[in-house]
Formats: C-alpha cells, structure tokens, sequence
C-alpha cells in the first residue's frame, strides 16, 4: 500500500512544516476584537481582587486548550494530562496576583505553567532522556502569538497546529515503512489485521514494525 | 538472539528477537486498551506514550477532553475554598497531628516523672544544714524546691 499523498491526516489550516504556525498565515478570524480583550482583561483583574466568578470563567476558557492541545501532545497519556492540568490550574489560581497583563492575554501565562510541569513530571520519572528534554526546551521556545479574548477553540486550534507540525517533521524523518505503520493504526485507527494486511505482513510482525517505528519517533521526536 | 521467521521481510530490518516479540506483543495489546495495563516495562510504557502524542495530534477525542478539563476546573475550584474552612482537610489533619504530638508528650513526660526518684520527707538536716552562700542555699529555699517538687509529682502522677 503506497503512502498518503500530502498531510497524513487531515487537520484543517495546518501549517506546513518549516513554516511558523502563528505567521502571516493566520486567519483574520483567529484576531480577537478589541471589546474580547478588554473583557478579558477585566476577567483577570476581577479575580485577581479575589472574584471566584471572574477566576472559574477563566479556568474554564484555558482548561479544555491546555489540556488537548499543550499538556496531552506532550505527555500522551491521559491521567498524567489532567493531574497536570489539575497543577496547572491550582498554581495559576494560587499565583494569579503575579501575572502582569500584556496583549497577549492570560493563557501563554498558564501555557508557560503547564509546560514547567509537564517537564518537571518528565524528569521525576527519569524516563525521558537529554534530546526529550531539548524538544520541550524547542517546544517552550516556540513563539506563538496568542491574542488576549481570543476565542478558546482558537487558542486550542493554535496550539495543535503547532504540535502537529512538530509530529509532522518527526515523522518526516522516519523511514517510509515505518511512517505507513504509525499512519494505519494510530492516525487512521485501522484495526491491526487490516494494517497488517495492508503491509503484507503477519500480525506478529505488523507489531514488531509498529513498536520500532513508534521506538524511532521517540527518537526523532527528540531529535527536533 | 534472533529467532528464525520465515515470513519476515529483511528490508524492515534484522528479524526480531522473541524479547523484541514479547514487548511488541505487550505494546499492541496495551494500544488496545482504554486504559492502560499497570504492568508494563518503562520502555514499553514511553513507546505507548509516544503513540499517545501521536493519537492526540492526530485524532483528538474533545469530548473527553472537555470533560478532563470540567473535572480539572471543579477540583481546582474547590481546592482552593477548602482552606477557609476549619474543617479542612489539610486542617484536620494537624490537628490530628498536633494532638497525637502533645498526647504523646504527656505520655513521655508521665513516664519520665514516674522514673525518677521519689521525693523524699523533709529531713531535719534542712534546718541543721550549715548556711552556704550562694542564692538558693537557705533553708527556706531548700524548703521551697522540696515542696514544688512534690507537688509536680502529684500533678503529674508521680508516686508521693
């Protein structure tokens, strides 16, 4: 079976790889207005006097981006993603009377939270070698422009494009054998007999493939 | 140690060991799962994460994101009222700490009075005692001490 042409899943205004996510490419819609970041801002201040309202209307907004777009691209397993998430918000909550206002509105502030943790989490389980912890470095230095009163399935559509277009480089490293493996069963959720039939290989060996190609991702995921 | 496969296809690299097969097995096994099984090798378990970033790039699930992100909210939310309450759980238990400190203390300190020596009557040579100098040494205050000590042992369970 001969590779998919193009993307190697569909995703809407994905970015191609090489290209910065947040460029001159940008939809005009992904631009909030400026009443969206005055509201927002005036969100902020509220709770930053202690209004509990003002405080969940924010968790709320971040909490779903955050979560599906910064902490599981990154972490891959969903209780470690919401015990991240979970930190994430309490210590933004806890440390709201710090964050000084810019134009880019609060979510970069708890983005840069949850990104300290999900490396802090990494190193706790010493699994992860030197190039993973070069990737999140990469990853946290990625700029990306965030708008204050941006709409949160914006911000979160920001954010997985630019996950997608680092999973994207990684996988354009690997060997085409390898990437055909990886696209059947986890992009394409194809049942395993019917990836293995597509590979003309044995069940038995559609695995072995499976786990070095996902062994080699790894790899090239920290090479990026 | 390779072992011999007949059907495997050189050009995807050298045959696979039967620990190679094992792990293989273990990972499309776990890939099959919601959730993931308790044991598994660290590799076994970074590979499943890896495939994890992949499905969550490629094939995000919003509804249990959505709901990840409503539980994280309600816990952080109410993680943060807790504290002003007395009844806290973070309250109540140093308070059960502190309690099992000071009845400890009490139980340590009884023991250490009940060890030490009882006090004994008070001895005419209080009164014939040569006067010493120094504060402390009159009669009176020999007196005093021996009549403190006493009480304390009562006080605190001594055998007078």
């Amino acid at each position: 079976m001969a590779l998919p042409s193009g993307p190697w899943w569909a995703f809407d205004a994905l970015p191609e790889a090489g290209e910065r996510a947040y460029g001159s490419r940008r939809p005009r819609e992904m631009s909030a207005t400026d009443d969206a970041a005055a509201e927002e801002r005036g969100l902020v201040e509220a709770a930053q006097r202690g209004d509990r309202q003002a405080l969940q209307r924010i968790l709320d907004r971040v909490a779903k981006p955050l979560y599906a777009a910064v902490i599981m691209p990154r972490v891959g397993n969903a209780p470690d993603a919401e015990d991240i998430l979970r930190d994430t918000l309490m210590r933004g909550m806890e440390r709201i009377e710090t964050f000084r206002w810019t134009g880019a509105g609060v979510f970069p502030w708890f983005r840069q939270i949850a990104i300290n943790l999900v490396i802090d989490a990494a190193r706790r389980r010493q699994r992860r070698g030197r190039m993973e912890e070069r990737l999140e470095r990469h990853i946290q230095d990625t700029e990306v422009v965030h708008h204050a009163g941006a709409e949160d399935s914006l911000i979160e559509a920001q954010e997985r494009a630019a996950a997608a277009q680092t999973l994207q480089a990684a996988m354009a490293t690997l060997n085409e054998r390898y990437r055909l493996a990886i696209t059947l069963r986890l992009v394409e959720e194809r049942p395993r007999e019917e990836c293995a039939a597509a590979m003309n290989v044995t069940l038995g060996n559609f695995d072995v493939i499976l786990h070095r190609s996902l062994a080699a991702l790894r790899k090239a995921y920290g090479a990026r | 140690m390779s072992t011999h496969h007949t059907d495997w296809n050189p050009d995807d690299g050298p045959a696979p060991t039967a620990e190679e097969l094992r792990e293989a097995a273990r990972l499309a096994d776990a890939l099959d799962r919601p959730v993931a099984p308790a044991v598994m090798t660290p590799e076994t378990a970074e590979i499943l994460s890896v495939a994890g970033r992949v499905k969550a790039v490629a094939r995000p699930d919003d509804t249990a994101a959505r709901a990840a992100a409503d539980r994280a909210v309600r816990h952080a939310l109410k993680g943060s009222a807790r504290p002003a309450a007395w009844w806290s759980p973070a309250r109540l238990r140093f308070a059960a700490a502190a309690a099992a400190v000071l009845a400890a203390a009490g139980v340590g300190g009884r023991e250490y009075v009940r060890s030490r020596p009882p006090a004994g009557p008070v001895q005419e040579a209080v009164f014939d005692a040569p006067v010493e100098p120094g504060a402390g040494s009159a009669p009176s205050s020999r007196l005093y001490d021996h009549g403190l000590r006493g009480y304390r042992d009562g006080l605190l369970g001594g055998t007078q």
